[in-house]
Protein backbone atom coordinates (compact mmCIF):
# COMPACT_ATOMS: atom_id res chain seq x y z
CA UNK A 1 0.00 0.00 0.00
CA UNK A 2 2.74 2.21 0.91
CA UNK A 3 4.52 1.69 -2.75
CA UNK A 4 1.63 2.42 -4.31
CA UNK A 5 0.88 5.77 -2.40
CA UNK A 6 4.84 6.54 -3.46
CA UNK A 7 3.92 5.70 -6.92
CA UNK A 8 1.01 7.89 -7.17
CA UNK A 9 3.16 10.80 -6.33
CA UNK A 10 5.70 9.72 -8.26
CA UNK A 11 3.44 9.85 -11.62
CA UNK A 12 2.31 13.10 -10.40
CA UNK A 13 5.64 14.46 -10.42
CA UNK A 14 6.22 12.99 -13.43
CA UNK A 15 2.88 14.40 -15.07
CA UNK A 16 3.24 18.19 -13.39
CA UNK A 17 6.86 17.85 -15.12
CA UNK A 18 6.62 16.96 -18.47
CA UNK A 19 3.85 19.88 -18.26
CA UNK A 20 6.20 22.20 -16.95
CA UNK A 21 9.09 21.18 -19.74
CA UNK A 22 5.83 21.50 -22.35
CA UNK A 23 5.20 24.62 -21.51
CA UNK A 24 8.20 25.97 -21.12
CA UNK A 25 9.87 24.78 -23.91
CA UNK A 26 7.10 25.83 -26.56
CA UNK A 27 6.39 29.28 -24.98
CA UNK A 28 9.98 29.97 -25.34
CA UNK A 29 10.05 28.17 -28.93
CA UNK A 30 6.88 30.81 -30.05
CA UNK A 31 8.46 34.10 -27.92
CA UNK A 32 12.03 33.25 -29.87
CA UNK A 33 9.62 33.20 -33.41
CA UNK A 34 7.35 36.46 -32.65
CA UNK A 35 10.94 38.16 -31.83
CA UNK A 36 13.13 36.74 -34.53
CA UNK A 37 11.31 35.98 -37.07
CA UNK A 38 12.74 32.44 -37.73
CA UNK A 39 10.33 29.82 -37.90
CA UNK A 40 10.16 27.42 -35.54
CA UNK A 41 9.22 23.72 -35.31
CA UNK A 42 5.68 22.68 -34.46
CA UNK A 43 5.02 26.33 -33.26
CA UNK A 44 2.52 28.81 -35.65
CA UNK A 45 2.39 32.63 -34.27
CA UNK A 46 -1.57 33.39 -34.71
CA UNK A 47 -1.95 37.31 -33.85
CA UNK A 48 1.00 39.37 -33.32
CA UNK A 49 -0.02 41.85 -30.83
CA UNK A 50 1.12 42.93 -27.32
CA UNK A 51 -0.37 39.49 -26.01
CA UNK A 52 0.42 37.35 -29.22
CA UNK A 53 -1.56 34.21 -29.52
CA UNK A 54 1.01 31.34 -30.51
CA UNK A 55 -0.61 27.63 -31.86
CA UNK A 56 1.61 24.72 -31.22
CA UNK A 57 1.40 21.34 -33.08
CA UNK A 58 2.42 17.89 -31.53
CA UNK A 59 3.52 15.61 -34.43
CA UNK A 60 2.26 12.24 -34.51
CA UNK A 61 -0.50 12.50 -32.31
CA UNK A 62 -1.48 15.41 -34.32
CA UNK A 63 -2.78 17.85 -31.41
CA UNK A 64 -3.04 21.27 -31.39
CA UNK A 65 -2.47 23.82 -28.35
CA UNK A 66 -3.39 27.69 -28.09
CA UNK A 67 -1.80 29.38 -26.30
CA UNK A 68 -2.21 33.34 -25.41
CA UNK A 69 0.86 34.03 -24.27
CA UNK A 70 1.68 37.46 -22.00
CA UNK A 71 3.18 37.89 -19.12
CA UNK A 72 1.06 35.56 -16.88
CA UNK A 73 3.05 32.80 -18.56
CA UNK A 74 6.06 33.33 -15.97
CA UNK A 75 3.30 32.79 -13.04
CA UNK A 76 2.40 29.93 -14.93
CA UNK A 77 6.10 28.64 -15.42
CA UNK A 78 6.58 29.23 -11.67
CA UNK A 79 3.76 27.37 -10.73
CA UNK A 80 4.05 24.15 -12.68
CA UNK A 81 8.03 24.35 -11.58
CA UNK A 82 6.99 24.48 -7.82
CA UNK A 83 4.30 21.62 -8.06
CA UNK A 84 7.17 19.31 -10.04
CA UNK A 85 9.38 20.11 -7.26
CA UNK A 86 6.42 19.73 -4.50
CA UNK A 87 5.35 16.28 -5.86
CA UNK A 88 9.34 14.81 -6.27
CA UNK A 89 9.45 15.84 -2.50
CA UNK A 90 6.26 13.83 -1.87
CA UNK A 91 7.41 10.96 -3.23
CA UNK A 92 10.25 10.92 -1.42
CA UNK A 93 8.91 11.53 1.50
CA UNK A 94 6.44 8.67 0.63
CA UNK A 95 9.45 6.73 0.07
CA UNK A 96 10.76 7.04 3.42
CA UNK A 97 7.92 4.87 5.29
CA UNK A 98 8.96 2.16 2.20
CA UNK A 99 13.01 1.99 3.34
CA UNK A 100 14.38 -0.10 6.20
CA UNK A 101 15.95 2.42 8.07
CA UNK A 102 13.16 4.39 9.15
CA UNK A 103 14.40 6.95 11.58
CA UNK A 104 17.70 8.69 10.18
CA UNK A 105 18.86 12.34 9.83
CA UNK A 106 18.10 12.02 5.96
CA UNK A 107 14.52 11.10 6.59
CA UNK A 108 13.75 13.83 8.66
CA UNK A 109 15.45 16.52 6.22
CA UNK A 110 13.27 15.37 3.11
CA UNK A 111 10.37 15.63 5.52
CA UNK A 112 11.27 18.77 6.47
CA UNK A 113 11.68 20.47 3.18
CA UNK A 114 8.17 18.72 2.74
CA UNK A 115 7.16 20.88 5.22
CA UNK A 116 8.65 24.10 4.14
CA UNK A 117 7.62 23.67 0.89
CA UNK A 118 4.08 23.61 2.18
CA UNK A 119 4.30 26.74 3.91
CA UNK A 120 5.11 28.65 0.43
CA UNK A 121 1.94 28.15 -1.06
CA UNK A 122 -0.07 28.21 2.33
CA UNK A 123 1.63 32.22 2.26
CA UNK A 124 0.84 32.97 -1.48
CA UNK A 125 -2.82 31.42 -1.31
CA UNK A 126 -3.32 33.54 1.36
CA UNK A 127 -1.72 36.73 0.29
CA UNK A 128 -3.59 36.47 -2.86
CA UNK A 129 -7.26 35.71 -1.14
CA UNK A 130 -6.74 39.10 1.24
CA UNK A 131 -6.08 41.12 -1.89
CA UNK A 132 -9.06 39.81 -3.86
CA UNK A 133 -11.20 40.29 -0.59
CA UNK A 134 -10.13 43.78 -0.02
CA UNK A 135 -9.69 44.91 -3.41
CA UNK A 136 -12.30 42.89 -5.97
CA UNK A 137 -15.46 42.52 -3.83
CA UNK A 138 -17.19 40.75 -6.26
CA UNK A 139 -14.60 38.26 -6.79
CA UNK A 140 -14.48 34.92 -5.08
CA UNK A 141 -11.63 34.11 -3.40
CA UNK A 142 -12.67 30.02 -2.94
CA UNK A 143 -9.86 28.38 -4.89
CA UNK A 144 -7.32 29.97 -2.68
CA UNK A 145 -9.08 29.32 0.53
CA UNK A 146 -9.24 25.75 -0.26
CA UNK A 147 -5.59 25.63 -1.19
CA UNK A 148 -5.17 27.50 2.42
CA UNK A 149 -7.06 24.36 4.36
CA UNK A 150 -5.46 22.01 1.80
CA UNK A 151 -1.75 23.31 2.52
CA UNK A 152 -2.40 24.19 6.06
CA UNK A 153 -4.06 20.35 6.86
CA UNK A 154 -0.89 18.87 5.13
CA UNK A 155 1.60 21.06 6.75
CA UNK A 156 -0.23 20.31 10.46
CA UNK A 157 0.57 16.13 9.69
CA UNK A 158 4.03 16.63 8.11
CA UNK A 159 4.94 19.30 11.18
CA UNK A 160 3.68 16.67 13.80
CA UNK A 161 5.85 13.82 11.41
CA UNK A 162 8.86 15.86 11.76
CA UNK A 163 8.29 15.82 15.47
CA UNK A 164 7.87 12.73 15.77
CA UNK A 165 11.04 11.70 13.96
CA UNK A 166 12.92 13.88 16.19
CA UNK A 167 11.92 11.49 18.97
CA UNK A 168 12.56 8.33 17.00
CA UNK A 169 16.00 9.10 15.84
CA UNK A 170 17.29 9.81 19.33
CA UNK A 171 15.01 6.68 20.45
CA UNK A 172 16.89 4.80 17.40
CA UNK A 173 20.73 6.66 18.32
CA UNK A 174 20.34 5.20 22.10
CA UNK A 175 18.95 1.59 21.06
CA UNK A 176 22.31 2.26 18.67
CA UNK A 177 24.62 2.51 21.71
CA UNK A 178 22.57 0.24 23.41
CA UNK A 179 25.38 -3.01 23.52
CA UNK B 1 30.18 10.19 31.26
CA UNK B 2 30.29 9.10 35.27
CA UNK B 3 30.36 5.53 34.63
CA UNK B 4 33.95 3.64 32.99
CA UNK B 5 34.09 0.38 31.85
CA UNK B 6 37.42 -0.73 33.15
CA UNK B 7 37.16 -3.60 29.91
CA UNK B 8 40.78 -2.91 28.81
CA UNK B 9 42.47 -3.86 32.15
CA UNK B 10 40.75 -7.14 32.59
CA UNK B 11 41.56 -7.96 29.17
CA UNK B 12 45.10 -7.78 29.78
CA UNK B 13 44.85 -9.41 33.00
CA UNK B 14 43.25 -12.56 31.27
CA UNK B 15 45.43 -12.40 28.40
CA UNK B 16 42.72 -12.02 25.79
CA UNK B 17 42.29 -9.98 22.61
CA UNK B 18 39.16 -7.53 22.47
CA UNK B 19 38.43 -9.41 18.81
CA UNK B 20 38.09 -13.45 21.03
CA UNK B 21 35.85 -11.38 24.13
CA UNK B 22 34.37 -10.26 20.96
CA UNK B 23 33.36 -13.57 19.34
CA UNK B 24 32.68 -15.12 22.72
CA UNK B 25 30.22 -12.77 24.13
CA UNK B 26 28.37 -12.50 20.49
CA UNK B 27 28.87 -8.88 19.73
CA UNK B 28 30.83 -7.02 17.18
CA UNK B 29 34.36 -5.69 17.35
CA UNK B 30 32.61 -2.43 16.96
CA UNK B 31 30.08 -2.59 19.31
CA UNK B 32 32.74 -3.82 21.94
CA UNK B 33 34.82 -0.61 21.05
CA UNK B 34 31.65 1.45 21.64
CA UNK B 35 31.68 -0.16 25.17
CA UNK B 36 35.68 0.32 25.92
CA UNK B 37 35.30 3.89 24.94
CA UNK B 38 32.73 5.03 26.83
CA UNK B 39 30.46 5.95 23.67
CA UNK B 40 27.65 3.15 24.99
CA UNK B 41 24.70 4.80 26.45
CA UNK B 42 23.47 1.75 28.37
CA UNK B 43 24.37 -2.40 28.70
CA UNK B 44 22.35 -5.28 29.09
CA UNK B 45 22.38 -7.36 31.64
CA UNK B 46 22.24 -10.09 28.88
CA UNK B 47 25.79 -8.75 27.99
CA UNK B 48 26.92 -8.04 31.19
CA UNK B 49 26.66 -11.48 32.20
CA UNK B 50 28.42 -12.80 28.98
CA UNK B 51 31.33 -10.40 29.77
CA UNK B 52 31.77 -11.74 33.23
CA UNK B 53 31.48 -14.95 32.39
CA UNK B 54 34.16 -14.92 29.58
CA UNK B 55 36.79 -13.06 31.66
CA UNK B 56 35.85 -14.90 35.05
CA UNK B 57 35.22 -11.48 37.35
CA UNK B 58 32.60 -9.63 39.08
CA UNK B 59 30.51 -6.31 37.29
CA UNK B 60 32.56 -4.05 39.69
CA UNK B 61 35.67 -5.46 37.98
CA UNK B 62 34.72 -3.63 34.81
CA UNK B 63 32.39 -0.92 35.87
CA UNK B 64 33.36 2.12 37.98
CA UNK B 65 31.73 5.41 38.85
CA UNK B 66 33.59 8.37 39.06
CA UNK B 67 32.08 11.16 40.79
Amino acid sequence: MKRIIAICAQAFFYVFSICFIFVFLFSILAFVEKNTGFDMPFVTILEANANFNAQVTIPFVNAVFSFNFSYTILFMWLWLLFYSIYFYTLKEFFKIFTSSDLFTDESLRKLTLFFRLNLIPLVINLLVALYISFTQKDESSEEEIIMIVIHCFIGIIVYLYVDVFKKGIQLQEENNLTI
Amino acid sequence: MAIIVNLDVMLAKRKMKSKELAKIIGITTANLSILKSGKAKAIRFSTLESICKALDCQPADILEYID
